[in-house]
């Protein structure tokens, strides 16, 4: 009974429960708040963000130029995509997260405090298509695009097709879509332009981060999508436009809400976004299918995600390290969005900046 | 258990002492493995309640996968992750168990041990490079030349080419088969020469002085061999269910059953890994929870049904009371001597020339096919290693290894992710190389044939073939996540986070080989040591281990191979870092991170960068497994 096997052995056992145990419920807290910041003993503040792939290249920029101007702030910035961006400030492992969809309601919801949606860039997504048979360059619209995506229009020698390509000899070959099969930001800005152009597309499929595609193949990443489309005479996707050198392909010209064929483009994304609706208080704004004559159908916002409430970081000095990049961001930096990205607009960049405003730390401003 | 005699030297006693120690250590260290399988069953399931709640039994036959209504249901996903398991396993076995005959029985010494390396490399290429080479050669090559050819050849037989119908999508169930193959064979290849490398010299040569030719010697030693076998098959098995990156990229992600391998198809660890970090609404994470448990019960299933198999081969060979024959009388005694005569007389009269003929030509056949078994696995080796070194070398600069990542314009490098992997790797192998190896010990030691042990042996199988992603998901819960239902130690993403998710996948390897390594030695010297006196862990730790030695040494580094090229699991848990901070408490660089952010981006600069890493991660993987292997290789020492 008390030999001294089984007391060894009963004696590790409960030690190996307790460490278990605790690590299940979580006793003995190291950490407070946040990790990943606040004040090493060489003084610099590090600020953590993570998030959308898309303006992750200019965001690198951004982070050097910073760094270099601000030597005692250390920014880093790990593009894991728009989900993880959402998830590590809701979480709150990250100080700032970025996402190219909007949060939607649920997810604020879900989230500690409130999460205020600061645009920072914008850019277009165009349609390449895989029809090495075609020399000339397509022109789609809306409708014709919901349609193949949902499956109605199987053909690419298909009357609607036809209609926008006169002259252009289209091969009877299938209609093969690519889609995301990962959650992201560039298929919920496509979903929302299909649902804005097709009821149909809005009540058989909607427009989320991740939708049930009728049809289809899944690819990860644009990349994904655009080896998909590139894999199969006839397919077509949906890419981030920096990603059409890489594949190979060529993209179709967008008819716009007037009627007009649109190339993509930063100054199609400009126009866009400033002939869209208004944009609402929580700035959480789609411009798709904008109307102008000079508007890129296909594009979005893509946002910089903070919390109203800074306190929770219990380190000012890194809340206004958080907030100094962001308006850095925000003013300095869209002198480098161009070529690759659209800059806020004006009147947009002021509403963001006074948004920054309304960030708080222990009840008082942030900026001043 | 010792018995303490009074008067006993305090030397005895301290003997007594550690060896109850040892058997406390060891048992701990099981009993630990299976604390984990229940956290992660725990944590699991409570995050799938409410979509149990809702869909019940319904979620296992559902076709319908919409994020949007909220209708969840996870046949295709089952249907993709068995088909492609079994593909690859069609695949990987035959050629596995031909390389490994190629390697202990046909190639000369001198040939055996490069050749086995080499194959051994193949468990070096990270997943995502396997993806990567997936994507950028392999599906092209299938959809020029593989896919038509297997149209026109196995398409047009009646049954099976129902397999091959349908256009020819380059993303495929197929090729996500292949690929998974490509990775399970080093591991099958592995375990199964090291099993056969200890079949005793007299198997072979009882097969031969009964006059069996070559391949039937061969028949033979596989079948003295066929428990290690399976184990290893299963080992493989557990690779493939469990794989993410790799049949995320190549698969086509078409969330449907199709009958046709070529047609694109899913897995439920692609699903996983696409869809886990943007579900968006509570009930959508609900349901990818309950597609995880789904997994992890389906692994449970599979590996239960494998033991079963397992213990009836193993029943097969033991003895069994044989009924006492019928005494015959002499009369009826001579008749069946007659009876035996004439049958024997009615036998074709086949020239004995005749006969060595046609043995000699099938053992050069199934000479030729092992061999040929081999030399594909080689030339896989050589195809990814060299697209590897094509697209990354003219990347590598001085540069590369002094700077840290930057934006594409500037001079950057991947130092601290180089750094960052080799410090993750070493934390993970302090935790998990003995706390595994403790494990393997106690299943192969100590352990008594009761319904307990082999449930500690289900749950080491079933630990090792949780695809990557569950286990970051685990380790996240408990080492990192603040809010949620289980709150853990809240470190925060951190270096400890990425470590212990690492740990965590190699455990179960290491458990599994040294078990099966230390079950190889032969009794007689556990037996000997006790005989002259050892102590049980004086026998344990100077004469089992050291005999076990090497493939003690195959098992670790398989699994450190293994987790220096994973991706899944440090997502949420090391997160990446692109300073020079190398504290664990914070978010930690890790190279495949790095190469998996780059490779998917647009920038040419990136992307340059993200195949020079991969290249560096092989090369530095290939470096380890060299030393490791020539620092233990089996010095000269005679056998009695």
């Amino acid at each position: 009974m008390f030999r001294l096997k089984n007391i060894c052995l009963f004696a590790s056992t409960t030690i190996a429960v307790a460490i278990f145990a605790c690590a299940l419920t979580g006793c003995g807290d190291s950490s407070s708040g946040t990790n990943g910041g606040g004040t090493p003993s060489s003084g610099t503040i590090s600020i953590q963000g993570a998030g959308a792939t898309f303006p992750a290249p200019l965001y690198a920029k951004w982070i050097v130029a910073f760094n270099t101007a601000n030597p005692n702030v250390k920014a880093d910035y790990q593009s894991i995509g728009s989900g993880g961006g959402i998830k590590g400030i809701t979480d709150r492992t990250v100080q700032f997260g970025a996402s190219d969809g909007p949060m939607t309601d649920e997810q604020l919801k879900a989230a500690p405090a409130k999460i205020l949606h600061l645009p920072t860039v914008s850019g277009p997504e165009v349609m390449i298509y895989n029809l090495p048979s075609v020399k000339e360059v397509l022109k789609l619209n809306g409708e014709v695009i919901a349609e193949m995506y949902l499956g109605t229009i199987k053909k690419w020698n298909d009357p609607k097709i036809a209609a926008l390509n006169a002259g252009v000899a289209l091969p009877d070959k299938d209609v093969v879509v690519a889609h995301r099969s990962d959650g992201s930001g560039t298929t919920w800005i496509f979903t929302n332009y299909l649902s804005k152009v097709s009821p149909e597309w809005k009540t058989k499929v909607g427009n989320a981060t991740s939708v049930q595609w009728p049809v289809g193949v899944g690819g990860k990443g644009n990349e994904g999508v655009a080896a998909a489309a590139k894999g199969v005479e006839g397919g077509i996707g949906y890419v981030e436009m920096a990603y059409v050198e890489k594949s190979g392909l060529p993209y179709a010209t967008q008819i716009n809400k007037a009627g007009k064929p649109v190339r993509a483009s930063v100054d199609g994304v400009v126009a866009a976004a400033k002939n869209s609706t208004e944009v609402p208080e929580d700035m959480r704004v789609s411009i798709t299918d904008a109307p102008g004559d000079e508007s890129y159908s296909i594009c979005g916002y893509t946002y910089l995600l903070v919390y109203e409430d800074m306190s929770y970081l219990k380190n000012q000095a890194q809340a206004e390290a958080v907030m100094k990049f962001i308006h850095w961001g925000l003013t300095d930096g869209q002198a480098m969005a161009k070529p690759s990205y659209a800059p806020l607009s004006d009147e947009l960049q002021k509403k963001v900046l006074e948004k920054l405003k309304t960030i708080m730390y222990d009840g008082k401003p942030l900026m001043k | 258990m010792p018995v303490v005699l009074d008067g006993e030297s305090m030397r005895v006693k301290v003997r007594k002492a550690l060896d109850v120690g040892m058997e406390a250590l060891c048992t701990a260290g099981a009993l630990f493995i299976v604390f984990l399988l229940a956290a992660l069953a725990i944590v699991l399931y409570v995050g799938a309640l409410p979509a149990i709640q809702k869909f019940g039994f319904k979620f296992l036959t559902g076709t319908e996968w919409d994020p949007v209504a909220l209708d969840f249901g996870a046949l295709p996903f089952i249907y993709g992750t068995l088909i492609s398991s079994l593909v690859a396993l069609v695949i990987a076995v035959p050629m596995s168990i031909g390389a490994a005959l190629f390697l202990t029985r046909i190639a000369p010494k001198w040939l055996a041990g490069p050749v086995s390396f080499l194959i051994e490399l193949l468990a070096a290429v990270p997943s995502i490079v396997y993806g990567f080479w997936g994507v950028a050669w392999l599906i092209p090559f299938l959809q020029a030349w593989g896919f038509p050819f297997l149209k026109a050849t196995l398409g047009k037989i009646p049954w099976i080419g129902e397999l091959f119908s349908g256009p020819a999508y380059g993303t495929s169930m197929m090729s996500a088969g292949i690929v998974l193959a490509i990775m399970v064979i080093p591991i099958i290849t592995a375990v199964a020469r090291d099993v056969l490398l200890t079949v005793p010299k007299d198997i072979e040569e009882g097969a031969y002085a009964l006059g069996a030719t070559w391949w039937q010697a061969s028949l033979a030693i596989l079948n003295f061999g066929k428990l290690g076998i399976l184990g290893a098959v299963i080992l493989g098995f557990a690779r493939a269910i469990g794989e993410t990156m790799a049949v995320t990229m190549v698969i086509g992600n078409n969330n449907s059953i199709n009958s046709s391998l070529l047609a694109p198809g899913t897995t439920i660890s692609s699903l996983l890994a696409n869809e886990f970090q943007n579900a968006d609404k509570p009930m959508y994470v609900h349901a990818l929870v309950y597609l995880a448990l789904v997994l992890l019960v389906l692994t449970v299933v599979l590996n239960f049904g494998a033991r079963l198999l397992v213990m009836h081969v193993s029943n097969m060979g033991k003895s069994r009371p044989k009924k006492p024959e019928k005494e015959l009388s002499p009369e009826a005694e001579k008749k069946a001597i007659a009876e035996a005569a004439a049958a024997a007389a009615k036998m074709p009269n086949i020239p004995i020339a005749r006969v060595n003929y046609t043995v000699r030509h099938i053992n050069k056949v199934f000479k030729f096919l092992c061999s040929a078994a081999a030399v594909m696995a080689i030339v896989f080796l050589v195809m990814i290693f060299g697209y590897v070194l094509y697209m990354g070398f003219s990347s590598l600069s001085w540069d590369f290894f002094t700077q840290n990542p930057g934006p594409p314009e500037n001079h950057i490098g991947m130092k601290n992710q180089i750094v960052g992997t080799i410090i993750l790797v070493g934390l993970a192998s302090v935790i998990g190389v003995p706390l595994g190896m403790v494990c393997g010990i106690y299943l192969s030691e100590y352990a008594k044939e009761n319904w307990f042990n082999h449930f500690v042996r289900l749950v080491v199988d079933v630990l090792a073939g949780t695809p990557s992603i569950i286990v970051g998901v685990l380790a996240y819960e408990l080492v990192i996540a603040k809010t949620g239902n289980f709150p853990g130690l809240k470190l925060g993403p951190s270096g400890w986070g990425g470590a212990m998710a690492l740990a965590f996948l190699m455990v179960p390897i290491i458990a599994r080989t040294t078990e099966e390594m230390l079950r190889l030695v032969p009794a007689s010297y556990r037996e000997a040591s006790l005989a002259l006196g050892g102590a049980k862990y004086q026998t344990i730790l100077k004469i089992v281990l050291p005999a076990a030695t090497s493939g003690i040494v195959t098992g670790v580094m398989l699994s450190i191979a293994r987790v220096a090229g994973e991706t899944a699991p440090l997502l949420f848990t090391a997160f990446g870092s692109d300073q020079d901070v190398y504290d664990p408490s914070k978010p930690f660089p890790a190279l495949t991170l790095k190469i998996f952010s780059y490779a998917q981006s647009a920038e040419k600069k990136w992307i340059e960068q993200a195949w020079a890493g991969m290249l560096v991660l092989i090369v530095m993987v290939t470096i380890l497994s060299a030393a490791v292997r020539y620092v233990t290789r089996a010095k000269k020492v005679a056998r009695i």
